[in-house]
């Protein structure tokens, strides 16, 4: 746009103008036909006409001219004001040299719920997967580029001098472009960068992106007027604070000036006297059905090749509808599962769905659940990435090996661990003799069963710890060759060790009385113990009638000056005696992170079975055998269940098997007495993207060396392809889904939304009148001052009118009467 | 036959049979009346005491003031004697204005609840001279008409035979007006045959070049005539009351002139002003009664008016 239309504007409706225009001839022409229009009069004292005609033609003449034109110039400025005649104020200020720069920074919401699909672009059922193309010209991210583009092309006409940056709200520190003078830039390059962005993976985080706008514009010192346009479908989540959790979206709104939420960050940037412009591009719809699938989590931490697992599914559903019944679908890396019927959700709750399915290799294996494409159809699918063993390896330290297998400490529970049976229980069970233990690689077993075993030193108690803090689990279970002296202070050592809970006296329940009956804990069922409302009547039959008791610490610091001998002192195996030391009562084991599983039936609620995380890994006792020297427990249906269990609870994690959201960096850990240095990352775009070399580096916050990747912007499985140092090869899967709280698409309210932004000045504006409504801004009307310009005019022709044609020769009259 | 009413309006007649024109200069007659003589004969009033010089008549010698002062002195006396007047009409064709419909919404601004009662303004001079000319003959004054454009056209003598009366309206009706206004030329011709003192009475509208009117008047004020001016103008000449696009075309002049009326009102105002008060002080300095009558005034009042203050200048002397 040349100057001159910079300074002369334009018209909102220049029909009008010309209207007026031809108009203005109309005095003009009523003037001439008005002259064709006379009387005729015979006239005698014509010497006096043709002189006061000679002495008025020059005046006569300059009175009608004047009179023709402002009649005119009130025709063309009837026209001009109907035309809507605007000029772009700060367009003029720069075509006069004044500057007037403003630094405009545009911020694209890329949120993934801007892939929503656009007002009539909703899949149809039984449509394909929008997601499968390429295209996203039917998503609101579509409007946002459209959006965007209008902004910088009319930045373009009205400022062409202005600075212009254009981020994405999920890397606000890289911006898309970012020039000093918008003109400068060709507008189709412009087009290009716009078009050629793509909404992210990623949740949506507002008030870092304007964070970042904000140091954005502390660098740009020279800038005292900055308007920052916020590209969004304003999500109520994003923008409203108390909207998170499911709280109400419209939460109460700001009552104060200072601003709430996202925006906090530009207000002190306002606060040292700059002119700050805020306008929300609103290109959301309302979407009242979205169904996410949120979590998918399984009931075990292990995954055992051919060995069925559950797992739960959790969807949510984000509309304000409830939901009808719908399959899902479900994938063992591609293989398809039969489906599973998803029932009715009511708006705005979650249903748990249990799938049980069984890997049947071990390896880093997929599991991927999904639904049809509904409103948003990125968050349909979720996939975990699961580490299938190809068996859980126990190791038995049996205390009292016999012969006789039911003499034998391990026998029974080594059956129990591996029944009989077509189905493969997933447990390789290695049993051996104390004396063994000490050869024993415990790295590569998933869990350590020691049963009553007497021989406990210093050495094994710290291979033991260090075996468990490196994730591994260790189970005790008691018997009469436990010393409770020997085992508190090696591996109890005041709480700090490894077994859950300080021992107490062994006792006896009598078998006269048919012992004490087990009972599950209150909180057993809630502690995840599988059958826990059930545990009562499965153990209705189970007794114990010897056992330890146990108590808790409650005064972790009286141990630290303990004398020789005691619990808690160094150790000193000139000090194991028969550890006759009376200890305190047992107490209910209330220890910080240990937990009861099951207890006895007696007047203390004696503690049977705790447990207790220990570093990575977990800890188990049993407070009585494993046999049924001490209790009738192998005897019962229930105790092959028991024991499964308990092992599924203690026994190693599967490795990797780590979920985790866009956006957050991976990281995996490396023993690199294990592995090579290196690995090769594949991302899930491979083979489209080749695999990336990644080298070890330091993990700050365990003293680890890991291999990190910090570029998870978008999910799907991420495989990293180790090297043992042995030569064999690993690969450890990492999946990376979305966040799924970004599936929650309610919009903010108008109201609440603008009560958070305070004082600060905020224009909101909607996708689809955003080009008329910034044309309307920048442009400054002047019919006001038009129709101002011609009431004068038509005053004044009125008034000239009347003076030209007054009877001014009254006065005269009066004279040469009177003289 | 003229319809010699026509100008002689009686309620005219009724309101000025009642007044005397008189001669405001001592003029000769051939009548006795009323009307001072210059000739101090043998007339009953005494004038004035005159040195005897050798050669006057013995019979005026005032013997009684010879008496008082042993030195001849001999009476003059006034002599009374009639009025002769000559009464110009002018029948110019500028005296037929207005020709036009003067019916409301013509365009023309009229005075509210006022007809004109005369066509043109020769119907209202015609009627004055005719009024004048009773006037005179009432009172026993010759009177005479003369008729003239740019010329003498029509000339009856003075006479105080009041049968010329009608021969004289006969000739007003006759005679309509025509041809250009040239009074110089017409006072010119009449100064120079004019013998006698007497009154002329110029009714005219004077559209002319006003100096040329100054000159002819001046030429029969040094002839020793009385002149009375009566300048007839139409109240459209006067007023200008015109508001719509007029194009007036020249009644005398092959003029006109396409105008906004209301444009050149003051102006014209102005130059008719000028020129009114041009005439009046010429004739005021030269001793010449001058008398602006309006075609829409009541020609008796104004023409009463004026005898009336005549009358009472004359009578003073």
């Amino acid at each position: 746009m040349d100057s001159a239309n910079l300074i002369l504007g334009a018209m909102i409706t220049p029909a009008m103008a010309y209207a007026g225009l031809a108009a203005a001839a109309l005095p003009v022409l009523i003037h001439l036909f008005n002259r064709r229009r006379f009387r005729r009069i015979r006239w005698a004292a014509t010497d006096f006409l043709l002189e006061a005609e000679r002495r008025n033609r020059r005046r006569t003449r300059l009175e009608e001219m004047i009179l023709i034109a402002l009649r005119c110039l009130a025709m063309a400025l009837l026209g001009a004001a109907l035309a809507r005649w605007y000029v772009q104020p700060r367009s003029l200020v720069a075509a006069l040299g004044a500057s007037a720069r403003t630094d405009h920074i545009i911020v694209l919401d890329d949120s993934y719920s801007m892939s929503a699909l656009r007002e009539g672009h909703d899949v149809a059922a039984g449509s394909a997967d929008p997601d499968a193309s390429d295209d996203t010209t039917n998503r609101i991210f579509h409007e946002a580029r459209s959006a965007a583009r209008q902004i910088v092309d009319h930045i373009r006409q009205v400022a062409p001098e202005d600075a212009v940056t254009v981020i994405l709200a999920s890397r606000p520190d890289r911006p898309v472009r970012s020039v000093t003078s918008v003109g400068q830039v060709p507008e189709q390059t412009w087009a290009d960068d716009i078009n050629a962005l793509q909404p992210s993976s990623r949740a949506g985080n507002m008030p870092a992106a304007l964070e970042a706008v904000r140091k954005l514009l502390d660098t740009r010192e020279s800038t005292v007027r900055a308007a920052v346009y916020v590209i969004s479908d304003f999500q109520a989540i994003d923008w409203i604070p108390a909207s998170s959790g499911g709280a109400d979206v419209n939460a109460s709104a700001n009552a104060g000036n200072v601003p709430t939420g996202p925006a906090t960050a530009l207000a002190g940037w306002m606060q040292r006297d700059r002119s700050l412009q805020l306008v929300l591009v609103d290109v959301g719809r309302t979407i009242t059905s979205n169904l996410s699938v949120v979590a998918v989590r399984p009931d075990q931490p292990q995954a055992v090749a051919g060995v069925v697992g559950r797992y739960h599914v959790t969807v949510t559903n984000y509309g304000t509808e409830a939901s009808s019944p719908r399959e899902m679908r479900i994938f063992m890396g591609d293989t398809a599962l039969p489906p599973v019927t998803v029932p009715m959700i009511a708006p705005n709750a979650s249903v748990d769905v249990p799938v049980e399915l069984a890997f049947g290799q071990p390896g880093s294996q997929r599991l991927t659940v999904q639904f049809e494409p509904d409103a948003l159809p990125v968050d349909n699918v979720r996939s975990r990435a699961v580490a299938v063993e190809r068996a859980l390896r126990l190791l038995i330290v049996n205390g009292e090996a016999s012969p006789d297998p039911y003499q034998d400490e391990a026998f029974l529970l080594n059956v129990a661990l591996r029944p009989e049976g077509p189905e493969f229980s997933g447990n390789e069970v290695v049993v051996i003799n104390e004396d063994e233990f000490e050869v024993a690689d415990l790295a590569d077993y998933h869990a350590v069963l020691l049963l009553n075993v007497n021989r406990v030193t210093h050495e094994m108690a710290g291979r033991l710890e260090q075996y468990a803090a490196a994730g591994g689990g260790v189970a005790f279970f008691l018997g009469d060759q436990v010393d409770a002296a020997v085992y508190n202070r090696l591996l109890y050592r005041g709480g700090a060790g490894v077994l859950p809970i300080r021992l107490g006296d062994q006792l006896s329940a009598g078998t006269d009385q048919g012992g004490l009956q087990i009972i599950p804990d209150d909180e057993a069922e809630a502690r995840g113990l599988r059958f826990g409302s059930a545990a009562a009547l499965l153990l209705r039959d189970a007794r114990v009638w010897q056992h330890f008791s146990t108590t808790a610490d409650t005064d972790m610091g009286a141990q630290a000056s303990a004398p020789a001998g005691s619990e808690g002192a160094p150790i000193n195996d000139d000090a194991m005696t028969n550890g006759a030391t009376t200890l305190p009562q047992s107490t209910p084991a209330d220890r910080p992170s240990a937990t009861v599983l099951l207890r006895l039936d007696d007047a203390d609620r004696t503690p049977l079975l705790i447990e207790r995380p220990f570093g990575r890994g977990h800890v188990l006792l049993f407070a009585s055998s494993a046999d049924k020297e001490w209790n009738n427990l192998p005897d019962q249906p229930v105790y092959v269940v028991l024991m499964l269990e308990l092992i599924q609870r203690v026994a190693r994690s599967s490795e990797a098997a780590q979920d985790q959201l866009v956006g957050e960096p991976i990281r995996l850990d490396v023993d690199p007495a294990a592995y090579s240095p290196s690995a090769m990352l594949r991302l899930p775009t491979y083979p489209d993207t080749p695999a990336v070399r990644l080298e070890v580096r330091p993990n700050g916050e365990n003293g680890q060396v890991m291999l990190e990747w910090a570029n998870a912007d978008r999910p799907g499985l991420y495989q990293f392809d180790l090297r043992r140092l042995d030569g064999e090869e690993v690969t450890r899967q990492v999946a990376v889904n979305l966040d799924p709280r970004e599936g929650d698409l309610r919009r903010a309210d108008r109201s609440a939304l603008l009560a958070t932004m305070g004082n600060l000045p905020v224009s909101y504006v909607t996708g689809d009148t955003l080009a008329e409504q910034a044309r309307a801004e920048a442009r400054q009307e002047l019919w006001p001052l038009l129709l101002g310009v011609l009431v004068f005019v038509l005053t004044l022709e009125q008034g000239l009118a009347w003076w030209f044609g007054a009877d001014r020769s009254w006065q005269r009259a009066l004279r040469w009467t009177a003289s | 036959m003229a319809d010699y009413k026509k100008y002689l309006d009686p309620e005219i007649l009724s309101r000025i049979s009642r007044l005397e024109l008189r001669a405001r200069r001592v003029v000769e007659g051939f009548v006795s009346g009323m009307h001072r003589s210059p000739y101090h004969g043998f007339s009953v009033e005494f004038a004035a005491h005159r040195e005897y010089v050798p050669g006057d008549d013995i019979r005026h010698i005032d013997w009684r003031l010879y008496a008082r002062g042993d030195r001849l002195y001999i009476k003059q006396y006034e002599e009374e004697t009639n009025l002769r007047t000559t009464v110009l009409l002018d029948c110019s064709a500028s005296m037929l204005y207005p020709e036009h419909d003067r019916r409301a919404g013509s365009g023309i601004l009229s005075r509210a609840g006022r007809r004109p009662a005369w066509r043109n303004k020769y119907d209202y001079a015609a009627t004055l001279a005719a009024s004048l000319i009773y006037l005179l003959m009432h009172q026993q004054d010759a009177c005479g008409l003369v008729l003239f454009d740019h010329e003498i056209r029509e000339q009856v003598p003075p006479t105080s035979q009041t049968a010329q009366l009608r021969a004289m309206i006969d000739l007003i009706e006759r005679r309509p007006p025509s041809g250009a206004t040239d009074v110089k030329m017409t006072l010119t011709g009449l100064a120079e045959r004019m013998r006698r003192r007497g009154l002329v009475v110029l009714i005219s509208d004077l559209l002319t070049d006003p100096q040329d009117v100054i000159s002819g008047l001046q030429q029969l004020k040094h002839r020793g005539q009385d002149l009375i001016v009566m300048h007839v103008l139409d109240e459209d000449e006067l007023k200008f009351p015109f508001s719509d696009n007029t194009l007036f075309e020249g009644i005398e002049q092959p003029v006109h002139s396409l105008v906004d009326p209301q444009a050149l009102r003051a102006s014209y105002l102005e130059i008719v002003g000028a020129f009114i008060s041009r005439i009046r002080s010429a004739c005021m300095d030269h001793g010449i009664d001058y008398v602006l009558l309006s075609t829409a005034d009541p020609l008796d009042a104004g023409l009463s008016a004026y005898l009336a203050r005549r009358m009472h200048r004359t009578s003073r002397r």
